[in-house]
């Protein structure tokens, strides 16, 4: 019976993922047509530039790239060259393609979210359970009115203040660039900042209904240490919605912000999202916006996954 | 060439967030008011202590789009060009002369038509392949060649056959005006005299690229495990939109004179985190790469300098619309604009205040005077174009490329246009590609323009207004003026040309399809332990020479006097 029913949990595992990945072909070709179209839809092109370029240079240029044909033969050939994944050259930075872009920049957004990731983790849980213990008293008036804060001030004006004090006036950390673990400090404490404080809030409100449940009151009149019921009885359960907010949380971090890349310096992949659209680099918009389709679907794909991993109640559909 | 994409830049990103920019500009002040109460270094902005080792570093603004000389259009990208290649000429950046580079030395013909160029034998390429004239015919052809769509070809066309070539109108290589003679003699025959072809010489669409590697990589020669050179830097790293990085090239045939061990140059593009990277003693120069409103506090400290630089800011009339197809009305309008108040007391940046098409710093021009502010003529001049007291004037419009500083141009011409001449006028701004698209179908009435000379003569700006100049988005169309344009191609007397220029520059402002508003500045910051450094009004600054004085201290001269 047990092991009838293990087997067929695996099977409609397998056919859920399987389910959703034929779901999210029509999602990322929706995705991709629209993108290309809404784009041709915007002033100017490429190659517009403020220097006039003789009119045989401009055409073969537009040739060169195949702007001179027919709009739905470009998508023809669009869509075709996505089947084999390849992204074209970038318009804009023509001696790279949009394959190569996303393979340098996408590791650093990616170590850059990861790396907030710890940080929010290890600020957000102890503060929230720390105010849930010291529930309505001074300390936590204390501690929620920091997270307040932190959620009013945006990552642009904590970014700057950070660099101020620690870059600028302490000379801790460099005020910019990548590549160092000290140049990793700033961005991502930046970047954690407000993950941390909404990671905090989830804590305390799960923690204060968990700790006036009875099994708690049980384990204290078992007679264990405070701290113990905390870490190992308590946290389990308040630990949940915070599971379940991880992940749009890790999609979110790891798809680079172009706020904390501009500040820092930082040459990672969430720049070009918005300021390809700027260069009407046709390519490289069409390329980040997919690329990052995927990864959304993909981390919805696994928190799906995730949830009936932990909760074994919910079906799969 | 063009570099107003960083601003832009910035103009984006205070988009994104509006309040980015005051919030900066009060964070600014509370760190120079910390910094000039804790700190004691008021006389340099940030750190002044050299980094170990022989290495200079400086922020290049943003990622170059290319790195293949022949394809380049952007000052950014020419910084990183000029150190991997080197032309037939050099420019002396403390005299703007021309001085040898790959080429020895160079004989002209009295007509200005026939250059020999005599290179020079120990020049190689940096794999150690001899760089030969063949290598020059090979580029330049391929500059010219319609499939390598280099937007700078034009500056080839002063070859005989060149725009010919270029456009397609003859398909064979050989007739074009430059050729081989043998391995180390290079002749090159122009269409017209051109007195500025030496400079063009030294600029990097002409630069040589090495046909062996071009051919073998195509797209990807520029690489850097592809990329070979002439230049005395090696490309050693490259890192996509944080950093380029170079070693000296052994096989340079001026090894000797280059002193740096290593050259990194940053491509960050806000401004706001180049400047706190040059406070922080991270880069030892930034080329303007820093927030316009820090300019006015910055000019305290020593080791921030401000040249005038071969670039002008104009406002554009489309002439074909009325009100402004009276010559009339534009004269009237331009005189109404205080210029001084627009560079001394709105942008406080450097900007030299006039009404010359030509900007300042030409060797050898002196535009002709020009009436700059007089409200009372231009109330009379509005009147005797049908408009007593700016009645029945017809609303205009002022159309800008979205960025703070053009919006407060615009507003305060706005206000000076109203309070002169009592008419309406309304502004209108664009993001770039709009603006663009604006201004090239002439949909707009007047609007904001700007130009960056090419080469150091007059002409890279009154070729601008011939009708048939592709940069002329005004729709004016003057046969006097494109005959003296025409005219001044032909002479081979410096002095007399230069009268034609004037001539051509004072029917320009009496007519005034353009409203020129001040020469712009370059303003940079260097730290006073580089040396071999010589501000110029080309803004061209070859590193071959420069140099880190390890023994700096305060009590020395700054790098500001030696430089």
């Amino acid at each position: 019976m047990v092991q009838g029913s293990a087997v067929r949990r695996r099977s409609s595992l397998t056919k859920f993922i399987l389910r959703r990945i034929v779901i999210s072909i029509p999602v990322i070709f929706l995705v991709a047509t629209t993108t290309f179209f809404i784009l041709r839809l915007a002033p100017g092109g490429p190659f517009l530039s403020e220097r006039a370029i003789p009119p045989e240079i401009q055409a073969n240029l537009q040739a060169k790239y195949g702007l001179d044909q027919p709009l739905l033969v470009q998508y023809g050939r669009y869509l075709s060259s996505l089947l084999r994944l390849d992204l074209g050259p970038s318009y804009k930075y023509p001696e790279r393609t949009v394959n190569d872009i996303i393979r340098e920049g996408f590791p650093v957004s990616l170590q850059l979210g990861l790396a907030a990731l710890v940080i929010a983790l290890l600020l957000g849980i102890p503060a929230g359970v720390f105010a849930a213990v010291k529930h309505r008293a001074v300390l936590d008036r204390l501690t929620m009115s920091v997270v307040m804060l932190g959620i009013s001030l945006p990552t642009f004006v904590v970014g700057p203040m950070l660099i101020f004090v620690f870059s600028l006036t302490l000379y801790w950390f460099p005020p910019a660039l990548w590549g160092e673990p000290s140049q990793l400090v700033l961005p991502a404490i930046t970047l954690a900042l407000p993950y941390s404080v909404y990671i905090a809030r989830l804590t305390r409100t799960e923690m204060l209904e968990i700790l006036d449940q009875d099994y708690i009151r049980t384990a204290r009149a078992k007679g264990a240490g405070e701290f113990r019921v905390l870490w190992r009885h308590a946290l389990n359960g308040g630990l949940l919605p915070v599971v379940s907010f991880l992940g749009p949380a890790v999609a979110d971090l790891t798809t680079g912000s172009i706020v904390i890349e501009k500040i820092f310096a930082i040459p990672g992949l969430g720049r070009f999202f918005v300021e390809s659209a700027f260069s009407r680099d046709y390519t490289t918009v069409m390329g980040t916006v997919l690329f990052y389709s995927v990864l959304l679907i993909g981390a919805n794909l696994v928190v799906d996954i995730l949830y009936r991993v932990l909760d074994p109640r919910i079906e799969y559909r | 060439m063009r570099s107003r994409r960083i601003s832009f830049l910035r103009g984006k990103l205070s988009r994104l967030s509006p309040n980015v920019d005051s919030f900066l500009v009060l964070l600014l002040a509370a760190s120079l008011a910390a910094s000039s109460g804790c700190r004691q270094q008021g006389e340099y902005y940030g750190k002044t202590e050299p980094s170990s080792g022989n290495v200079f570093r400086f922020n290049n603004g943003a990622e170059p789009e290319y790195v293949d000389p022949a394809l380049i259009v952007g000052q950014l990208d020419g910084r990183i060009a000029s150190l991997l290649f080197e032309g037939l000429t050099n420019t002396d950046p403390k005299t703007l002369a021309q001085i040898p580079g790959v080429a020895e030395r160079w004989d002209i013909s009295p007509d200005g038509l026939n250059y020999k160029f005599y290179l020079r034998t120990n020049a190689k390429w940096s794999d150690g392949r001899p760089l030969t004239a063949k290598d020059f015919v090979y580029s330049w052809t391929r500059v010219l060649a319609p499939l390598t769509v280099s937007r700078y070809a034009s500056h080839l066309y002063h070859l005989v056959n060149g725009e010919e070539f270029n456009q397609g109108r003859i398909s064979d290589p050989s007739l074009l005006g430059i050729r081989a003679l043998d391995d180390y003699t290079l002749e090159v025959r122009l269409r017209q005299p051109t007195p500025y072809f030496l400079f063009l010489t030294s600029f990097v669409t002409l630069f040589p690229v090495p046909s062996h590697i071009v051919e073998k990589h195509g797209v990807r020669w520029t690489a850097p495990e592809n990329i070979v050179g002439n230049g005395p830097f090696l490309l050693s790293e490259h890192q996509s939109h944080a950093r380029f990085e170079f070693v000296p090239n052994p096989r340079y045939w001026n090894r000797d004179k280059v002193r740096l061990d290593r050259i990194i140059a940053y491509s960050v593009d806000d401004n706001y985190t180049s400047a706190n990277m040059y406070e922080s003693g991270m880069v030892d120069w930034l080329p303007s790469y820093f927030p316009a409103e820090y300019v006015p506090h910055l000019k305290s400290f020593r080791d921030f300098a401000s040249t005038p630089y071969l670039a002008n800011y104009y406002y554009s009339f489309n002439v074909n619309k009325p009100p402004l197809d009276n010559p009339l009305v534009r004269r009237a309008l331009s005189l109404a604009v205080n210029r001084r108040a627009i560079t001394d007391d709105l942008l406080r940046g450097g900007q030299i205040p006039g009404a010359h098409f030509v900007p300042l710093g030409f060797p050898n021009y002196q535009s002709p005077p020009a009436e700059e502010y007089n409200p009372q003529e231009a109330v009379r001049l509005l009147a005797e174009a049908g408009y007593p007291g700016g009645q029945g004037f017809p609303e205009i419009e002022i159309l800008f490329n979205t960025l703070e500083s053009h919006k407060k141009i615009a507003e305060s011409i706005q206000q000076m246009w109203i309070e002169n001449l009592n008419i309406h006028v309304t502004l209108r701004n664009e993001e770039w590609a709009s603006y663009l698209k604006s201004l090239t179908n002439l949909e707009y009435q007047i609007a904001r323009s700007g130009w960056i000379g090419d080469y150091p003569d007059p002409t890279t700006f009154l070729d601008l207004m011939e009708s048939t100049n592709g940069n002329n988005h005004t729709g004016w169309k003057n046969s006097e003026y494109d005959r003296l344009t025409m005219l001044a191609r032909q002479e081979t007397d410096a002095g007399k040309r230069m009268e034609i220029l004037q001539r051509s520059e004072a029917i320009l402002m009496y007519q005034a399809p353009v409203m020129p508003i001040y020469t712009s500045a370059s303003n940079s910051l260097l730290k006073p332990y580089i040396r071999g450094f010589f501000p110029n009004s080309l803004d061209h600054y070859p590193l071959n020479e420069v140099w880190i004085d390890q023994q700096w201290s305060r009590d020395q001269p700054s790098g500001g006097e030696v430089r």
